[in-house]
């Protein structure tokens, strides 16, 4: 998952970043509204976790402007009141969710892993594909029953393939959905994760489509 | 209601005694003047009636020539019995000679008239009776006739009896068409106490004037305009809780989340740790700014002002901050070009050299210079602080004062509450807080100026 985290408070915005990585999630992280605006025309985000006092431009101008442009990447708003016209606001002007701070961050990644899989049209919080089972919440991966162990990157590149089976992925979008979008990324780096993804799960599973990317077809 | 105010005035009552007494004084001014009328209207018919019988006596005596003798009177007279008003009737008919020819049983021995030709009111026998007498053409004959003026006052009293009559029965129903109509009108007074009393306190909008009479639009003008400056503070504060809780919330939501990350990461318990530390650091400082602040807004004026020498506090707020002076190497200048005192709270003049001072340390490049001057110019004491950092652009000097202000661009984790507390300090002593460019066009000064207060 590749989650855009918008929030202009450095010690929390830390944190937030922090845990989502240590969850194996991707991070963008901005501090300004028109700023995360902007990343959001630009990258494929699973999720937004979007602040409302930010600076630049207000949390709920941002919302409603992504909404505007027909939008649909779930949000979840973090507000600091509790009120009841406050989270009506906010869920009026088209967030999916919010939680009101301090909050707890393993409610936060609840909540977080339940708007992206309803997002996907899915129920069950795992995702299967043949004898494939992964568990986002629990970053658990298993092959006919047996764990596989793979690395956060790893996971990302294959959650993301079987999430989107069909599409294919240039080495380039895989990167940006891995990296965060400030980071120096090698550039055969992709590769091999793709070959190591493949000694654990089997060559089949992730095809080349040579010069234009990575498939895993439906 | 209105009848439950302190003072008790009721509108309608006053409506009602008013109307009351007016048509009272009203009617006894109609009743005086037509009773004084109707007196005059029976004179002249009745003064007519006695012309005409002393006519046709007159008439009828000479044209027979009954000659009768002397003091003969009449005893079966037409005037006798009957009506009321016959009876009161009595005549007498002479000779030229003064001989009394007849007369009516009732009369007198004497002439009832005293001149001949004109109406008269006389005492006759000890009763108030009305005279006229009239000669025949050929002056043989005169006939008096008289007639009891009691008759006449008689017949005033029972016209103005009834129209006592008239007034006690219609007296009522004209004061309960008073009493309806007062209470159509007050009926509007109630509609609108109604409406605003149904109001809930979160409901500030003006009140629609549209149906409010004419009288009491200027009550609910002023009502309307006291309730959207009402509206406007709430708003304030409204705006002011959310900042508050915003500011006080995020730090709690960073400390919570590090320290939940560290129970999982073992990584990430060093960062926490000191995150954790920066975030309680920063939630009791904004606690305490907070407190400052309503310490302040709930001053009504410098209670305990004292003798306060600033160039001290001024090298004790330098003294205090040498920590973030010397991280940055920065050079602070005082330069103090007046000795003279200023009447004030030392704690809350400390908060404000505090506040505006460490702004331009915040703000400074390293190895800069921040000056700091105490001057006493065009009669006003003040103290300016120069920076060499990048200053405020135009359109954000009002609003750095705002509370919760932070610049976009803004250095620290401050709360945004440094300069909103600093100028509620120097409003409280009657100083002003102004921001200018420096001369080198790089930087900030900041002077405050007591313009109000000075003690030399």
């Amino acid at each position: 998952m590749k989650i855009l985290l918008a929030e202009d408070d450095t010690l929390l915005g830390e944190a937030i970043e922090a845990s989502l990585r240590f969850e194996g999630m991707s991070v963008d992280w901005f501090k300004r509204g028109d700023r995360a605006e902007d990343a959001l025309n630009m990258n494929n985000y699973d999720a937004l976790i979007l602040d409302i006092g930010l600076p630049g431009r207000n949390g709920l101008e941002v919302l409603r402007n992504i909404r505007e442009q027909a939008n649909s990447i779930p949000v979840l708003l973090l507000t600091a009141l509790g009120s009841v016209t406050d989270r009506v606001t906010g869920l009026d002007r088209g967030a999916d969710d919010y939680l009101v701070k301090p909050f707890d961050m393993d409610e936060l990644l609840a909540r977080l892993r339940a708007l992206v899989r309803r997002a996907a049209g899915r129920i069950e919080p795992t995702i299967k594909h043949q004898d494939i089972t992964i568990t986002p919440s629990e970053h658990r991966v298993e092959k006919a029953g047996v764990l596989v162990e793979l690395s956060r990157h790893e996971f990302l590149i294959l959650c993301h393939l079987i999430e989107n089976r069909g599409r294919i992925f240039s080495q380039q979008a895989l990167t940006d959905y891995v990296y965060p979008w400030n980071e120096e990324v090698e550039s055969n780096t992709i590769q091999v994760h793709i070959h190591h993804l493949r000694k654990k799960l089997g060559k089949t599973l992730i095809q080349t489509r040579r010069g234009i990317g990575y498939v895993i077809e439906k | 209601m209105l009848s439950k105010n302190k003072s008790e005035i009721s509108l309608k009552k006053v409506f009602i005694k008013r109307f009351f007494w007016g048509a009272l004084i009203a009617w006894l001014i109609v009743a005086l003047a037509s009773y004084n009328s109707t007196r005059h209207e029976i004179d002249e018919l009745y003064d007519g009636e006695m012309a005409q019988i002393a006519r046709v006596l007159l008439g009828i005596y000479s044209s027979q020539l009954i000659n009768q003798q002397q003091g003969t009177q009449i005893t079966s007279s037409p005037f006798e019995g009957g009506e009321d008003y016959e009876h009161k009737l009595v005549f007498q008919i002479w000779d030229e000679n003064g001989r009394l020819l007849m007369r009516s049983a009732n009369s007198p021995l004497e002439p009832l008239a005293a001149e001949v030709g004109i109406f008269q009111t006389r005492d006759v026998l000890g009763s108030e009776v009305r005279t006229l007498s009239i000669r025949d053409p050929g002056g043989r004959l005169i006939v008096h006739v008289g007639q009891n003026v009691e008759i006449r006052r008689e017949n005033a009293t029972e016209i103005l009896e009834s129209l006592i009559y008239i007034m006690l029965l219609a007296f009522p129903v004209f004061l309960w068409l008073i009493h309806k109509g007062v209470n159509q009108g007050t009926r509007y007074l109630n509609d609108l106490s109604e409406k605003i009393a149904r109001r809930t306190e979160d409901d500030l909008s003006p009140i629609e004037t549209d149906d409010v009479p004419l009288e009491i639009r200027g009550i609910v003008d002023a009502l309307n305009k006291l309730m959207s400056k009402v509206n406007r503070m709430l708003g304030r504060e409204r705006q002011f809780i959310s900042d508050a809780s915003h500011e006080l919330r995020t730090p709690l939501a960073g400390i919570k989340a590090h320290a939940q990350l560290a129970l999982k990461d073992k990584g990430h318990e060093q960062v926490a740790l000191t995150r954790i530390v920066e975030g309680v650091d920063r939630t009791t400082r904004l606690a305490n700014q907070l407190l400052t602040l309503s310490g302040i807004d709930a001053m009504n004026g410098l209670e305990q002002a004292v003798d306060v020498d600033l160039r001290q506090l001024i090298e004790r707020v330098i003294e205090d901050l040498h920590t973030e002076i010397d991280q940055k190497s920065i050079q602070v200048i005082t330069q103090f070009d007046t000795e003279k005192r200023l009447l004030g709270n030392e704690d809350l003049l400390y908060t404000l050299l505090r506040n505006l001072i460490e702004n331009a340390v915040r703000y400074s490049p390293p190895q800069s210079e921040v000056k700091v001057l105490y001057q006493w110019d065009k009669q006003a004491l003040s103290v300016s602080i120069i920076d060499q950092g990048p200053g405020i652009p135009v359109d954000q000097r009002d609003r750095v004062f705002d509370r919760f202000y932070r610049d976009i661009n803004a250095v620290g984790n401050g709360s945004g509450l440094g300069l909103a507390i600093a100028r509620q300090i120097a409003s409280l002593h009657g100083a002003e807080i102004d921001l200018v460019l420096t001369e080198s066009g790089k930087g900030l000064s900041v002077t405050v100026s007591f313009k109000q207060n000075q003690k030399i």
